[in-house]
This record gives structure tokens, C-alpha cells and sequence, in this order.
């Protein structure tokens, strides 16, 4: 008797665990990642600088995939997450903090360029003070979902 | 009643008393499934090897051309370059802001049918395979500013050459040259361990040794300052003589690494765009998918080739087994009259195919380990593939189990129609 309410309650954690996050993650825009606008001036410059406020934040952000690094299966472990496709090529690249730097506990098989994912995980705001280097958004993923139009 | 008809048993010997036909049947399975597994392994271990060639990398720069044109050709050696960098414009970028490493590619020479690349020894320090694994010295040392030569394992291996030899680079690809550079001969300083990669197949010498050996108008190359890592300089006064500045005129392409990944998009935006020179930047990252793209398709194809060829070889089975139907049908009679059942006659024959389709798999997974165990080596001398699981492993259990499923379920069909004929023709038969 004991062994069946045991087994029924992992069954529950397990459940519970398993979909939690995908209910819990709040979905974030790209737009809440850029600062807002001191002046009411629609002209003024916007700010490149992460959003501070979103640091250690756990949410679920859609975006196009760049791969910056393949394991010898060829499979993404490591890979910049921008707002729009051709991110690389037409268009200047998007401001520090319209990408993430996203790397990836297990290396997942990338179907398509032109396919949009949602990357789940916990923001983190990268800061840096050097002429080269701007602050920016890192994450560590841990769902990786493909976006339905 | 089954223990009376060991149906296993009566299969082999049925199978045994029809060897020939048996053996040729079994070959055509064998073969089709040596061939739907030599593609999933040539696939395998191409798509390995590529993608283990360059990690760690940022972007690759070249001169104007595609992407996918500039890994195949800079990265892989497959292929010739269109067009060269100016060292100016390699100089521009190597000192820009937040790169913080970057190696000098020059290719279009060889040494005995082996792509020499000029280099410098940052090549050693900063590039990485693999899972980000540095390329490592088993003798000897990287060069310095001389004369010196660096190979790959599989170059030292085949060359059968070793620390100290002295090799003279021909000019072109090919695997001799009419124009030897004789009069420059190179020392060997030192032997890579191997990486499994297209690495191992090249020779290594400094952009000073290539001009030199080209006698082109500015032949020094001077390490960069922030190159210093500590090596010999006891052979730098010999290159000396020939100028304290500048580089090359021109190199093939170049590798960059940078402090922060994140600049990534907007360094290779800045190099697409630069006024001076066309050039091509590509992170290999993206690069290699795309090419992994176009591959895609035709390893498909090829997959889609090779399991229709299993599906002949079974069907050709299936037609060996129905053929022989009509002159067993005494044989079924005399298997009932002893007291096996329709049902068994029908388990007989099902057996009998499955033994046969799984016999040919178990050939086919030999002969396909058979075969690749003697080509691993030409291939990788030829390609710089390295085959990698020879052995059988659990993608060829899988093939087998597929196959001898296959077989059991296309078995079914003679099976019923020998199941029908027991029926009709019960223990006597008209024929």
C-alpha cells in the first residue's frame, strides 16, 4: 500500500516537474529588452544597454538561431539568439541588447536557419566597462522548443 | 505438438538442402545491407570529421566569395581559393579592437601531394578541433622565423620523415611540381599528434619560409608583436637579412578569435564592409550548417538508395521462396501426414525467410566490417576521413533486427499461400 502511494506521489513530482516550467517561465519580448526611453523625445537615441532589472530572471524568449559552436555530431551547443532572421547578412546586426548569447547544457540538432525557437532559461546580464566589449545578455537554456507562427 | 516439429530445425535443414539457391539469396541481402551501411557509415564519418576540423573560431575571413566556398576550400582543402587577402587588410583586422587572436592562412603549395600551409606559430597556440582540443607536439617544437617545417601525423607518417629531415616544397597543389623550389630546402622542427581531422594530412611552414621559398619582392614576415609566446628566436637572424617589417604581400585567408562572442555579428558586418578590400567574413559555425544543408539532401538520397536496394533484396528472396512453392507442395503433404498442422506448415516457411533475410544481414554487417577495416586506412589517406566505428555497434543490431523483421513479415506471404495449399491438398496431393 505504502509502495503505491509512494510510487503514485513520483509520478506526480515527476509531472509536475516535467510541465512546470513551460507554465511557470513568463514569455518575454524583445522590446522589454531594451530600456525604456528617458526622454519623450521620439527622435532620441535608444539606449544599447541591457535591461539591469532582467538579470537572474527565468523566462522564455522566441528568436532566430546563429550557431557559433557544433559538436562533432554537428549538432548547436552554442549559438547567438536574435529577434529576426538574416541577422548575419542584409541588415546592420542588432544592438547588445537585442542578442543573447545563449550556450546549451546538451547540444541540440538545429533543423533550419529560417526556423524560429523558443529558448527557455534564467537571464543573466553580462556587464562590461571596456571600449570593446558592451554588456549583454547571456543564457544558460534548458528547453529549446520550436515556434509555431 | 510443437515439440514434435522443432520448426527452427526443419527450417535449417530445408534451408540446408536448398543451399545453393539459399547462399545466392543471402548474398543478395548481404550486399544490399553492406551497402545501406557503408553509406551510414561514410555519411557518419564524413559529417564527424567536418564538423571536428574547427571549433573555437569566431569568424573566417577571406576574400570576397560565399561562405560555404571559403570553409570548403580554407578549412577543409577542397577546392581552390579564387582570390588572396592583402596582408594589409589581415593586419587591419588581427589589431582591432576586441580580437583578441588571429592566424594567417597561406595555401597553393605542396609537399609531395600534401597542402602546405604557411602559417605562423600562433597556429599552434590558438587553433582548436574537435571539443575544443589545442593541437599538440608528440616531437619536436613549433617553428620559429626560420626555415622550419611543422607536419601533420598522417604527413610525417606517410612522408616517413622526422625531426630534423630537410624537405623541399613544390609549388602548386599537385602531387609533383615542374617547378621545385630546390634551392630552399626545409628543416622539419617538429610532428603534430594526430587529431583525426584534415589536419594531419598538411605541412606547416611560416609565411616568411613560403615567401622565401617564392623569392617574391617582399619576402620577410615579422611575428607580430603580440605573437611572442616565447619560442626560439636563435633562428630569427637568418630571416633577418631580408627586412624587419611588413609581411607577405598577400595570404589566403585568416582566422580571428575574439574576447567576447557576443561582437561576433558586428565584427563580421564591419569586414563584409570594408571599403578596401572585398572580403568575406563567416562565422565556420554557420558556415559548416549551411553546408551540412546542401549535404543533407543528397546523403538522404543516398539512404533512401540503399534501403530500396535492401527492400530488392528481400523481395528477390521472397520470389526465390515462392518459386520453389509449387515443387514442395509433396514436402508439405508428407509434414502433415506425420501430424504437423497448417498452421505450423505456415511457421515453416515463415522461419525459413526470416533465417535467410537475418543470415544475410549478419553476412552483410561482416562483409561491410570486412570491407571498411581494409579501406579505413586508403580512405583516410585519400580523403582525411577517419572511420571511426569499423566494429559493428548498435546502428548495425539495429539493421539486422530491421531486416530479419522485414524478413519474417514479407515470409508471411509464401507462408499463407503454403498454409492455403495444406489446407486444399491435406495429406494427398494432385498435381
Amino acid at each position: 500500500m505504502t509502495s503505491a502511494i509512494r510510487l503514485a506521489a513520483s509520478l506526480a513530482l515527476l509531472l509536475a516537474a516535467s510541465s512546470a516550467p513551460g507554465q511557470d517561465a513568463p514569455k518575454l519580448t524583445w522590446e522589454e529588452m531594451v530600456p525604456a526611453k528617458t526622454s519623450s523625445d521620439p527622435l532620441a537615441v535608444t539606449s544599447s544597454a541591457p535591461v539591469l532589472a532582467l538579470d537572474g530572471r527565468t523566462v522564455q524568449l522566441p528568436g532566430f538561431i546563429v550557431p557559433l559552436e557544433s559538436d562533432e555530431g554537428g549538432l548547436i551547443s552554442e549559438f547567438l539568439l536574435v529577434p529576426y532572421f538574416g541577422a548575419c547578412i542584409h541588415v546592420p546586426p542588432p544592438p547588445p541588447n537585442q542578442l543573447v548569447y545563449v550556450t546549451l547544457e546538451e547540444a541540440f540538432n538545429l533543423v533550419s536557419l529560417q526556423q524560429p525557437y523558443w529558448i527557455e532559461g534564467t537571464l543573466q546580464v553580462e556587464e562590461y566597462s571596456s571600449e570593446v566589449a558592451d554588456s549583454h545578455y547571456t543564457m544558460r537554456a534548458e528547453r529549446i522548443s520550436k515556434y509555431n507562427y | 505438438m510443437s515439440t514434435r516439429f522443432p520448426i527452427a530445425r526443419l527450417a535449417l535443414r530445408s534451408i540446408a538442402s536448398r543451399r545453393a539457391s539459399a547462399a545466392l539469396t543471402c548474398c543478395a541481402v548481404a550486399l544490399s545491407v553492406l551497402l545501406v551501411l557503408g553509406v551510414q557509415e561514410m555519411r557518419e564519418s564524413a559529417r564527424q570529421s567536418f564538423a571536428s576540423t574547427i571549433a573555437g573560431t569566431d569568424l573566417l575571413v577571406g576574400p570576397r566569395t560565399s561562405g560555404v566556398n571559403l570553409l570548403l576550400y580554407a578549412v577543409f582543402r577542397i577546392g581552390q581559393p579564387s582570390n588572396n587577402v592583402s596582408w594589409q587588410s589581415y593586419e587591419r583586422f588581427a589589431t582591432a579592437p576586441g580580437v583578441d587572436w588571429s592566424i594567417p592562412l597561406s595555401l597553393g603549395d605542396s609537399y609531395r601531394g600534401h597542402a602546405v600551409v604557411g602559417t605562423t606559430e600562433a597556429y599552434f597556440r590558438h587553433f582548436r578541433y574537435g571539443r575544443d582540443s589545442r593541437l599538440e607536439m608528440t616531437a619536436g617544437q613549433a617553428f620559429g622565423a626560420g626555415t622550419e617545417a611543422v607536419l601533420g601525423a598522417a604527413a610525417a607518417r606517410e612522408l616517413d620523415h622526422d625531426v630534423g629531415d630537410e624537405i623541399v616544397i613544390a609549388h602548386g597543389l599537385g602531387a609533383t611540381s615542374f617547378l621545385k623550389h630546390d634551392r630552399h630546402p626545409v628543416t622539419v622542427a617538429g610532428i603534430l599528434a594526430p587529431t583525426g581531422t584534415v589536419a594531419d594530412r598538411a605541412v606547416y611552414v611560416s609565411l616568411a619560409t613560403l615567401d622565401r621559398v617564392h623569392e617574391t619582392a617582399t619576402p620577410s614576415f615579422a611575428p607580430a608583436p603580440a605573437d611572442d609566446g616565447g619560442h626560439d628566436h636563435g633562428t630569427a637572424a637568418e630571416s633577418g637579412e631580408a627586412g624587419e617589417h611588413g609581411g607577405p604581400g598577400e595570404i589566403t585567408a585568416f582566422l580571428l578569435g575574439l574576447e567576447s562572442r557576443v561582437q561576433v555579428l558586428r565584427l563580421q558586418r564591419t569586414i563584409n564592409e570594408y571599403a578596401d578590400e572585398p572580403l568575406t567574413a563567416v562565422i565556420p559555425a554557420v558556415a559548416l550548417f549551411e553546408l551540412w544543408s546542401v549535404i543533407g539532401v543528397a546523403e538522404n538520397a543516398l539512404l533512401a538508395v540503399g534501403a530500396l536496394a535492401v527492400l530488392t533484396g528481400l523481395v528477390g528472396m521472397l520470389v526465390a521462396i515462392l518459386g520453389t512453392l509449387n515443387e514442395r507442395r509433396r514436402e508439405m503433404a508428407i509434414l502433415r501426414s506425420v501430424g504437423a498442422r497448417p498452421r505450423q506448415v505456415f511457421l515453416l516457411l515463415v522461419s525459413e525467410a526470416g533465417l535467410l533475410a537475418g543470415a544475410g544481414a549478419l553476412l552483410g554487417v561482416a562483409l561491410k566490417t570486412a570491407v571498411l577495416g581494409a579501406l579505413a586506412s586508403p580512405i583516410q589517406t585519400r580523403t582525411g576521413i577517419l572511420l571511426e566505428s569499423v566494429w559493428p555497434g548498435s546502428a548495425e543490431a539495429v539493421v539486422v533486427a530491421v531486416v530479419t523483421a522485414a524478413g519474417l513479415a514479407l515470409g508471411a506471404l509464401p507462408a499463407w499461400r503454403a498454409y492455403r495449399n495444406s489446407l486444399a491438398d491435406g495429406m494427398t496431393i494432385r498435381l
